[in-house]
């Protein structure tokens, strides 16, 4: 038998402990590497999925809108974008904190893994707001609230990414110094946002708001729902394998990274 | 059809916008195999080394 | 505390050795200023419209020069390590590094403003607002400065990554003291502004310390 005593004795009884235990699992690095291979694939798909529907509901079943034309089927890639752009900081700066208080591998790995696709998704916010503005404003940038945060947020992610990048002899002192940066720069983000608002409301230009006043109907609402979960999977996967792939460099060194490395024919 | 393309005349900025959130995620994408790719080989050369000695 | 007087004074004796250290960021701004009447041209009233972000500014470009210097001198000849030998906490080392570094940079921005003020026609009746700004806003560049330089202090080229991290960090800092002073050319009260700057300036003295502490923790591993 290859049920140790010990797995018996240990076996969760309820199914919360079960969370518990998958939870407390998931902090160690070749636990973490094997669960989410699992679920790599189905990311993958579902966000395609969900983006398909997402693209054909928006680009051909939503209305247009009175006021912007076709034009307001830019916010289905921008809107979402930018709600990945902060949700990812976000989960960054909480990671960022695990990392430094327990030095927990893991969060080192979901926090350096985040930073290349909330980067992207940060850059995609900006182009396409512009892109937008471009036929509603008639410039090319404008220096309004939420634009000059968005572009502060990039310079944000630069930091955590180039920071990573300057310390490159040692990848866990580089994730920690990294997650430091993060932690700063979330602490730092509502006074940014603030006082860019405010700012902003100060120096009140003639610009129209790219999101407008107008209440959002359901059949426009719904391409939007859409597309915000698509890019949520996706950005699961993109992490996912990118933390496995930290994890594998930090604990090259280990039998199980070692084993998995030479295990795979490819 | 030319309708769909022509997205009321914003034609270039509605596609080109679209145009930079897949090719964007698909550079992200491809990024990753890469970087899969590297690092695999990295430490297959540490071990081959390492088994030399 | 006598660590803390011990430190400051020994930056202080040090600073003033090299008194072209203190002088250097004067003159960066004063040739830097000159550039903007020469590529604005010379109209009183464009340049004191400007005045208040330009010197603000310059300020800030004249501290980002010395940001490093606050740590990386001391790590490059170890004596970051008996900061973290003695009984103070590290945190009060910091403190004590970045009030060293304002007194040595950032007062001397403060007392030099009125000159670059002269220079881009800023209103004399805003001399006060604009002094008083920076005299609450600088020690902010210095705490802030403090972090970037605790974390680059081991690069060989940390001055561009400290550069890039420490800048989004004071955009609020610019917004409200610069707003300070253009309230202040247009009559009205500076309040808010200097109200939101002293804010900072306690969030920055509160937190930083433990930020930078952090940093020079993970930098000596």
């Amino acid at each position: 038998m290859n049920i140790s005593i010990n797995t018996i004795i240990n076996m969760p009884k309820k199914w919360w402990e079960a969370i518990v235990l998958f939870y407390h699992k998931l902090g160690s690095p070749p636990s973490f590497y094997r669960i989410s291979g699992y679920f790599l694939k189905w990311l993958l798909l579902i966000a395609i999925i969900l983006a398909g529907i997402g693209f054909y509901d928006g680009l051909i079943l939503a209305p247009v809108d009175y006021q912007q034309g076709d034009t307001v089927r830019i916010m289905y890639v921008h809107v979402s974008s930018a709600w990945m752009s902060m949700f990812i900081y976000a989960i960054m700066g909480i990671c960022g904190l695990i990392a430094i208080i327990w030095r927990m591998k893991v969060a080192e790995a979901v926090l350096m893994a985040s930073a290349p696709i909330g980067a992207w998704f940060t850059l995609i916010t900006l182009l396409t707001g512009s892109l937008w503005g471009k036929p509603m404003w008639g410039t090319w940038w404008e220096w309004d609230a939420r634009m000059t945060s968005e572009l502060i947020l990039l310079f944000l992610y630069i930091g955590i990414m180039a920071t990573y990048t300057a310390f490159s002899e040692d990848a866990r002192k580089a994730a920690r110094m990294a997650a430091l940066v993060a932690v700063v720069g979330l602490v730092n983000l509502p006074i940014i946002h603030f006082s860019v608002k405010w700012w902003s409301s100060i120096h009140q230009g003639t610009t129209v708001s790219l999101m407008g006043e107008s209440k959002i109907t359901w059949d426009m609402l719904r391409p939007l729902i859409y597309m915000a979960f698509a890019t949520k999977f996706y950005y699961g996967y993109s992490m996912l394998k990118r933390a496995r792939m930290y994890l594998l460099e930090t604990e090259s060194n280990k039998k199980w990274a070692q084993t998995i490395v030479m295990e795979e024919k490819s | 059809m030319t309708e769909f393309l022509n997205m009321g005349g914003y034609a270039f900025f509605v596609w080109t916008s679209i145009g930079v959130f897949v090719i964007s995620l698909l550079i992200d994408f491809f990024s990753l195999s890469m970087k899969e790719k590297t690092v695999k080989r990295n430490i297959k050369s540490l071990l081959k080394r390492k088994n030399l000695r | 505390m006598r660590p803390f007087w011990a430190l400051v004074k020994r930056d202080l004796t040090l600073g003033m050795r090299r008194k072209s250290q203190i002088y250097q960021p004067l003159v960066f701004q004063l040739l830097v200023v000159t550039m903007f009447p020469l590529g604005l041209g010379s109209g009183a009233k464009t340049l004191a419209l400007i005045a208040p972000a330009v010197i603000w500014i310059l300020a800030l470009l004249a501290s980002l020069l010395t940001l490093d210097q606050i740590f990386k001198n001391d790590y490059d000849d170890g004596s970051v390590e008996s900061y973290v030998l003695t009984s103070s906490p590290l945190s009060f080392a910091v403190l004590a590094k970045v009030l060293a570094h304002w007194l040595l940079s950032g007062l001397p921005l403060v007392l030099f403003s009125p000159i670059l003020a002269v220079l881009l026609h800023l209103p004399p009746s805003s001399y006060p607002t604009l002094m008083l700004s920076l005299l609450i806003g600088t020690p902010i560049f210095s705490f802030i400065g403090s972090i970037g330089s605790a974390l680059t202090m081991s690069l060989k080229h940390g001055g561009l990554l400290l550069t890039v991290l420490v800048m989004p960090l004071l955009t609020p800092v610019l917004i409200f003291g610069a707003g300070a002073v253009v309230e202040s050319s247009l009559g009205n009260s500076a309040s808010q502004h200097l109200m939101f700057l002293s804010g900072m300036l306690v969030l920055s003295f509160t937190l930083v310390p433990f930020a930078a502490a952090a940093a020079i923790k993970i930098n000596l591993e």
